[in-house]
């Protein structure tokens, strides 16, 4: 079962509408600052599917790429679409899985082109 | 909804055009279009705007080619960049901070002359700079190859997502629809003329159909039989975590097959490529491209080493013999029109799209447009332009 970080906050108030003040303290991604405001106001404004909401919040995209706030949209992604199960769709997990130093990954026999 | 500006519900059983796809060119011509008083169009799109190419590329934009051809067309495009958000009232965030093609071998240094020599004659401003001043505008270069370059001072890059968005919100307000999700299957004809268009949703009627299909705009050219050398090649760019402003402007090497630029948020965003077009059409990263743009920018870059890669994408373009876009009606099928064959599709969109709407409402190809008509594939005449960072196979 997926854990639902809202839900004991929403069973205690029922119906009612948090204050914009709260959703802008109330912080999903970590990474890139992106609140629940942010979420709520780009929602609004049409941005209503994972793969966009993404690119109009900058969740996803911080140094964990999502590990820390996936839960968290998809839950926030559930409660903006009225309610039910939380929302699994996530844009996909790009490589690497860790950020990975540059010089790592230095290998001459890969390279292609003029520079080889 | 899938953005601010997609129509909710179905499409309606017909209009004055049919766009196909609304990645950044289809988008830019529905709202040039509008903009000519054109307004009862559908721009139709299997996924949501921008999710093709126009959402995955370097967002890198220059109007300092080598031919006429290339260099008319592409500085139309530059004065429209500048522009475009005030006309679009959005922000496209585009940062005019300059746009280098680095030269690393003597053979480069050697030509640059006469390049620059050709980008004036056509009425493009560029700057040609020795090693000092090479290193100078960007100090994090390695020495042995910052050799030269030609700087274009008003080229640099935009936000790709937002020169989506803005083009999307101003034609839907304009009075454009566009949809998202809606899969168009075949292009119809009656007679040899366009009659329409027929999608997972239904037909629609629509006497001008316009192919802005991106990668896949050769399956939809085949349901009219229209044959051209289109192929797919499949590119790939990694992200780094933020680091210290260290570039200020958009680079491009030839010698690397790279392209870079970093952000405002301060991320290194690069790609590079192999010589001959990978045609899988796969949006999974692979290991190898990820060696290979580690290796070359940390040998450009030294001081990125220790920066660490995010994240990697990738993204198609539908690309033709001579890398030049296709742009004009098709040959023998009157009311079908082309916007395909893009490798550097989004810094020419919102010049092609303007000189393709007059060309549809008017009936008159502009000079600018003439020469990247599909003939040309057909006849062998191709495009001659000697500044793209791209190698086919054959040459390499
Ligand atoms: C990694 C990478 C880096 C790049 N870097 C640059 C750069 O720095 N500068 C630059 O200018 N260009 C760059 N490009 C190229 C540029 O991104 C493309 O040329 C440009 O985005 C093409 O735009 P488009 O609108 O023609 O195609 P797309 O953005 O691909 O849009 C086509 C749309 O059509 C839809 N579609 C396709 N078939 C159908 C169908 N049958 N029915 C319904 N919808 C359909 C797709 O879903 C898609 O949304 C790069 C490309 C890549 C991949
Ligand atoms: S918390 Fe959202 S990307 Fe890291």
């Amino acid at each position: 079962m997926i854990r639902q970080p809202f839900r004991r906050w929403r069973e205690r108030t029922p119906g009612r509408r948090r204050s914009a003040a709260l959703d802008r303290r109330t912080l999903v991604c970590p990474c890139h600052d992106a609140t629940l405001f942010d979420l709520r106001n780009s929602w609004d404004e049409g941005y209503q599917h994972p793969e966009t909401l993404k690119r109009a919040t900058a969740v996803f995209m911080g140094p964990c790429q999502g590990k820390m706030c996936a839960k968290l949209v998809g839950n926030v992604v559930a409660e903006l679409q009225g309610g039910g199960e939380p929302e699994q769709r996530r844009p996909s997990v790009r490589p690497p899985l860790f950020p990975v130093r540059m010089g790592d990954l230095v290998h001459e026999d890969e390279v292609g082109g003029g520079a080889a | 909804m899938t953005l601010p500006g997609v129509t909710a519900g179905p499409p309606a059983s017909s209009y004055d055009v049919v766009i196909v796809g609304a990645g950044v060119q289809g988008l830019a011509t529905a709202y040039e279009l509008a903009r000519r008083g054109v307004t009862n169009v559908a721009v139709v799109d299997r996924s949501w705007p921008g999710g093709g190419a126009s959402g995955r590329n370097g967002e890198m934009i220059r109007s300092a080619f080598s031919s006429r051809e290339w260099t008319q067309l592409f500085e139309l495009s530059l004065k429209r960049f500048a522009e475009l958000s005030a006309e679009l009232d959005f922000n496209i965030l585009f940062s005019p901070s300059g746009y280098l093609v680095l030269a690393s071998t003597e053979e480069e240094v050697a030509g640059q002359d006469a390049i620059a020599a050709a980008q004036a004659a056509y009425g493009v401003e560029t700057e040609v700079l020795g090693a000092a001043q090479v290193r100078k505008l960007v100090p994090h270069l390695n020495p042995d190859l910052a050799l030269g370059g030609i700087l274009q001072r008003k080229g640099g890059f935009a936000h790709h997502d937002a020169v989506v968005w803005g083009y999307l919100r101003a034609a839907a307000r304009a009075g454009v629809s566009v949809f998202s999700g809606i899969d168009v299957l075949g292009v119809t004809t009656a007679g040899g003329r366009v009659t329409g268009v027929r999608t997972s949703a239904g037909d629609i009627a629509a006497d001008v159909v316009v192919n802005a299909a991106g990668t896949t705009s050769d399956d939809l050219n085949q349901t009219v039989g229209v044959e051209l050398p289109l192929i797919k090649a499949r590119l790939e760019m990694i992200v780094t975590e933020p680091v210290k402003p260290f570039l200020s402007c958009a680079l491009a090497s030839p010698h690397m097959l790279g392209y870079c630029h970093q952000t405002a948020r301060g991320e290194f965003v690069g790609g590079t490529e192999r010589p001959g077009a990978d045609e899988t059409d796969s949006l999974n990263t692979t290991y190898h491209m990820l060696r290979d743009t580690a290796t070359k920018w940390v040998k450009l870059f030294p001081s990125l080493a220790g920066v660490r890669i995010l994240r990697s994408w990738a993204g198609t373009v539908s690309q033709t013999p001579d890398f030049a876009p296709v742009l004009g009606e098709a040959p023998g099928v009157p009311g079908y029109w082309l916007s395909v064959g893009w490798i550097y599709g989004f810094m020419g969109a919102p010049g092609a799209a303007q000189l393709l709407a007059e060309a549809i409402t008017t009936g008159r190809v502009p000079d600018t447009m003439a020469p990247f008509g599909a003939q040309r594939l057909l006849d062998g005449r191709l495009i001659e332009e000697n500044t793209l960072v791209v190698i086919s196979e054959e040459a390499s």
